[in-house]
């Protein structure tokens, strides 16, 4: 594959020097005092849903976010009116009201951002750090820098909106066509996303061009049990090369088989999860309970778990929270938790929140790194995010993922013996301060006698499956993990990542990957 | 150029496509929103601290273009987000081109009503007029209700006061506005003084500021506080007895509406139609209506979402379905009369008490750690955040973790509803469409329930 750099539109670049002289009229006079940015975001989405009714849609948005960081305090205007006018006049209120705030206070703190030349540029992924030295040498605070995600222009569906409604139909075709009478219904959706960002502080002018596609495929039994299969990727068409007749054939099969598939006994059992299912538990395992704000508001319990020394897992529970995925074992493209820089214009790099069983320093937004918790203040790291421009920024994970192991998933099975397969993740969610976790399956597979038999089991009621125990019990239970692909060939890239949305507790959604390797767990509640 | 300028452009434009037979129909939702939004902190446990406050105002326009089809029975369909800074006709062409890849059955688009429906009210002109205010008053409210919460440390709390008008138009005539205001109230509080493993997190939410009891739900927080302590995981059981509360009773309703409305059996989904049984047997029958016209709920509105006049009426009747949803478009599709059933959902209130759960055994799920709903497969499962479990004697042990599972027609079943009514009003969100619910405020389910957790005599 040859692939370039998705490019800013020059209508985008265009609103450089105006969010520029806006942060010059937040800042004027008291830089001194407080710290300021301006970031644009920009939306352009194609979709095109075909079942029995056919919708092709366009969702653009695009919005501007003023900030100042007053002491421990952020102030923030959003709108999407681009008056230059107008907006200056809001900089001067919002300037107000800052310095109003920071009048009461006694000696608040003071933030003074970095230089791109005191960036660590080593620790930076490799497409972040070329495109940062695109220039030949080390920006500027006056030179505009551009990250776009990787692309291949020679395939014509990636940019085609009419292509991208045929292969939808024709997926959708050959779902019906596999299934015949078994299935009720079938359908596709297919969405192409481009998301940019400009940011401004008096450090930097950037911007990132976020270019993504998602295949959503899907069939329906007369009682109503859906199958669905989730193909996606920071790339272009690219991303469904995997796409196939057997793909449409084995979702089908998954299908039938389900329509009469026994339910499961409620209980414990053995586990092996499949990199979705493993990413949802690193997700919500110590994905959330390591964020930031959680932590610094008492809500979690890992700075009192920390300041102990507590290991919350064994040997081989190690977790990593990375925007910088840009490959992922053979794949050659990252998935929609990742980022070059997060929307503080902070640059993305890798973080280890979980050390075999060691909890490192919470994933931190600018101001929970300066407010810290019981631990003190620490590092910020690149998870600053928001629903969108119309949203609050919080701390929130990236692509977060369990390391590889040294196994193969045949070997996982015999290992397993008795158990079953949590392979197709459904939902997820995490209790911070308690250390509760559930991470959903649409159904298991079973495992006998160290081998997979091809035999589905629903939930004791008939639905999902839920997946849930105590985080620490949990991390304490891992048996073994499988290589990145888990066929035995050497690993390269990061481990496989699957497309991914996170709220948080139940509200303020982000894209966000999650992933890892094959898992063999020890027994985990299943109901 | 200003939205109504830029509007007013479009109209024609498209008015012009229209007359040229270039298109069908079409129809613009014009929105202006504004919100006040503040996340606070609470160093001490005791006040309010702000770390965030923002300020947010914007516009957007939301098209639907219907074009000729590849025949007379076929129309072309498109759906695009219509942007000021972009030239009117480029962007119109661009639907154009997109609706002719998209076929669909034809359906005549819902045009004025001979009768006006009467106005709902779906805003306070409080959160309209004066939202800074209304903040200042909430933030004073809470203040000094959680003062009163005795034994409660604050951890957290989130305000968003939030507006909006929308003008609708269509190429039938239909033009009307719709005007929406909502509070969300949010706080997280644990035991003071003590090292917790547990937190009571909960949020509120209403059309109208006076309808958010801040009073009550700073004291409904501060006595599941007190209940906190040491917990266990549930048994292990194939058949359990669970109470739950109104939030996802509404939820589990909301997932059997979703079968109530005709265009699952166009789209060849599950469904229920008149005739159907749901549940019943020697329980609280299930007596479920829609309507819009409740004063300042989630879903009360004077038009349904496709146009049409929203009217209330049954669904429900002594666990028979009378009559269900039947919108414009899928309504044709059928050949079924489109009959705006649309709005809130109302249960009648059933007859248990609490004098009537003495002697059960039971599991009463306070909180759901995240409550799954398949409106397909009408079944559900969750972890359980927080419980208590209920012994026949009365005694009570709290319960956490484990996984409640539940089949909503079984559940149905022999269920008993409680004598008290409640609401619930949620505003739409990103995460959940907008819901709104009177009826009672608990259900006892005996069938259909499964639990996975602890096994008698294993130490878990």
């Amino acid at each position: 594959m040859n692939t370039i750099p998705y490019p800013l539109k020059d209508e985008l670049a265009a609103f450089f020097p105006m969010l520029g002289k806006l942060v010059q009229t937040l800042e004027a006079g008291v830089k001194k005092r407080l710290y300021a940015f301006a970031t644009l975001e920009d939306l352009d989405q194609f979709q095109s849903n075909v079942s029995r009714t056919e919708t092709s849609s366009i969702t653009a948005d695009r919005g501007l976010v003023l900030r100042i960081l007053a002491g421990h305090r952020n102030f923030e205007y959003a709108t999407n009116c681009f008056d230059e006018a107008v907006l200056l006049k809001e900089a001067e209120t919002l300037r107000k009201e800052a310095l109003a705030y920071l009048d009461q206070q006694t000696a608040p703190a003071v933030y003074t951002p970095l230089g791109w030349s005191e960036e660590p540029l080593d620790a930076f992924a490799e497409p972040v750090r070329a495109q940062i030295l695109s220039g030949g040498s080390l920006p500027t605070a006056q030179t505009p820098v551009h990250f776009g995600s990787a692309y291949d222009p020679s395939m014509s569906e990636s940019l085609s909106k009419t292509e991208t409604t045929q292969r939808s139909r024709a997926l959708k075709e050959a779902i019906e066509k596999a299934g015949g009478d078994q299935l009720a219904s079938a359908g596709t959706m297919i969405r192409r996303k481009v998301k940019s960002r400009l940011f401004v502080d008096r450090t930097r002018m950037m911007s990132q061009s976020l270019f993504s596609s998602l295949y959503y495929l899907y069939a329906v039994t007369p009682s109503g049990k859906t199958v669905r299969d989730i193909v996606g990727g920071m790339a272009g068409a690219e991303a469904a090369i995997s796409i196939d007749d057997a793909v449409v054939a084995k979702l089908v099969e998954t299908a039938v088989k389900l329509e009469n598939a026994p339910h499961i006994q409620p209980g414990r059992y053995r586990i092996i999860s499949g990199p979705d299912v493993t990413g949802v538990i690193a997700h919500e395992a110590f994905g959330h309970t390591q964020e930031g704000d959680t932590c610094r508001l008492g809500r979690s319990c890992a700075p009192g778990l920390r300041k102990k020394g507590t290991l919350v897992g064994n040997e081989q529970a190690s977790i990593i929270n990375n925007a910088g995925v840009f490959s992922m074992g053979k794949t050659p493209y990252g998935v929609n938790g990742t980022h070059f820089f997060d929307d503080e214009g902070f640059i993305a790099r890798p973080q280890v929140i979980l050390d075999k069983g060691v909890l490192s320093s919470p994933m931190n937004d600018l101001i929970s790194s300066l407010v810290g918790d019981i631990n003190g203040p620490a590092a910020r790291q690149s998870n600053g995010k928001r629903e969108s421009w119309k949203r609050p920024l919080m701390p929130r994970q990236t692509n977060t993922y369990f390391t590889a192991g040294d196994k193969t998933l045949d070997e996982l099975a015999e290992l397993c013996g008795d158990g079953f397969i949590a392979e197709h993740a459904h939902g997820g969610m995490e209790d911070p301060k308690g250390m509760g976790l559930t991470a959903g399956t649409e159904y298991l597979e079973e495992v006998k006698g160290g081998k997979r038999t091809g035999n589905l089991f629903l939930g004791p009621q008939g639905g999902h499956v839920e997946l849930s125990d105590p985080v620490p019990r949990l991390l304490q239970s891992i048996i073994a993990k499988s290589t990145i692909e888990a066929d035995g060939t050497p690993d390269q890239g990061e481990p496989h990542n699957k497309w991914g949305g996170c709220g948080k507790y139940h509200k303020e959604g982000v894209e966000a990957g999650c992933g890892g390797p094959w898992i063999l767990w020890e027994g985990i509640t299943c109901g | 150029m200003d939205q109504k300028s830029f509007l007013s452009e479009a109209t024609a434009q498209l008015t012009a496509l229209v007359e040229s037979g270039t298109l069908r129909g079409w129809s613009l939702n014009a929105t202006a929103s504004r919100s006040h939004q503040r996340l606070f902190a609470s160093p001490e446990g005791t006040a309010l601290a702000c770390h965030q406050s923002r300020r947010v105002e914007g516009e957007d326009c939301k098209l639907s273009v219907y074009s000729p089809g590849e025949d007379a029975n076929h129309v072309g369909t498109a759906f695009i987000d219509l942007m000021p800074f972009r030239p009117i006709a480029e962007q119109l062409e661009e639907a154009l081109e997109l609706s002719r890849g998209s076929q669909n059955q034809a359906w005549t688009l819902a045009g004025p009503p001979a009768i006006p429906p009467a106005p709902v009210e779906t805003c306070d002109p409080q959160l309209r007029d004066n939202p800074e205010a209304v903040m200042e008053d909430i933030e004073n409210q809470f203040t000094q209700a959680f003062a009163r919460a005795n034994g409660c440390r604050l951890n957290s709390a989130e305000l968003f006061v939030n507006y909006s008008i929308s003008a609708l138009t269509s190429s039938e005539g239909l033009a009307y506005e719709v005007e929406q205001s909502d509070v969300y109230l949010e706080a997280a509080m644990e035991k003071a003084g003590n090292e917790n493993d547990k937190e009571v997190h909960e949020h509120d939410t209403s059309v109208a500021a006076a309808d958010l009891d801040i009073a009550d739900f700073v004291e409904r927080c501060a006595l599941q506080v007190a209940v906190l302590g040491d917990s266990e995981e549930p048994e292990t059981s194939g058949s359990a007895s669970i109470l739950i509360g109104k939030d996802a009773l509404s939820q589990m309703l909301e997932a059997v509406v979703m079968q109530l409305n005709c265009s699952n059996e166009y789209l060849k989904l599950p469904f229920l139609q008149p005739g159907d049984r749901f549940g019943g047997g020697e329980g609280d029958a299930l007596q479920l209506q829609l309507d819009p016209t409740i004063p300042c709920m989630a879903l009360s509105a004077a038009y349904a979402i496709d146009g049409m006049p929203a009217r209330a009426g049954a669904l429900i009747e002594n666990n028979k379905v009378v009559d269900r949803i039947v919108g414009n478009r899928f309504g044709q599709y059928l050949g079924l009369e489109p009959n705006g059933l649309s709005g809130n959902l109302v249960v009648e209130a059933g007859t248990l008490t609490p004098d009537a759960l003495q002697g059960t055994e039971y599991v009463e799920v306070i909180k759901f750690s995240s409550l799954l709903i398949d409106s397909q497969k009408l079944t559900w499962s969750s972890e359980i955040k927080l419980g208590r479990h209920i012994a026949a004697d009365g005694s009570v042990t709290l319960i956490k973790g484990g996984v409640v599972s539940g089949n909503l027609k079984e559940n149905f079943t022999g269920c008993r509803l409680s004598s008290t009514l409640g609401n619930v009003s949620s505003p739409p969100s990103s995460y959940s469409p907008a819901l709104g619910y009177r009826g009672p405020d608990a259900m006892l389910i005996t069938r259909g329930v499964s639990m996975a957790g602890q096994t008698k005599g294993e130490n878990a």
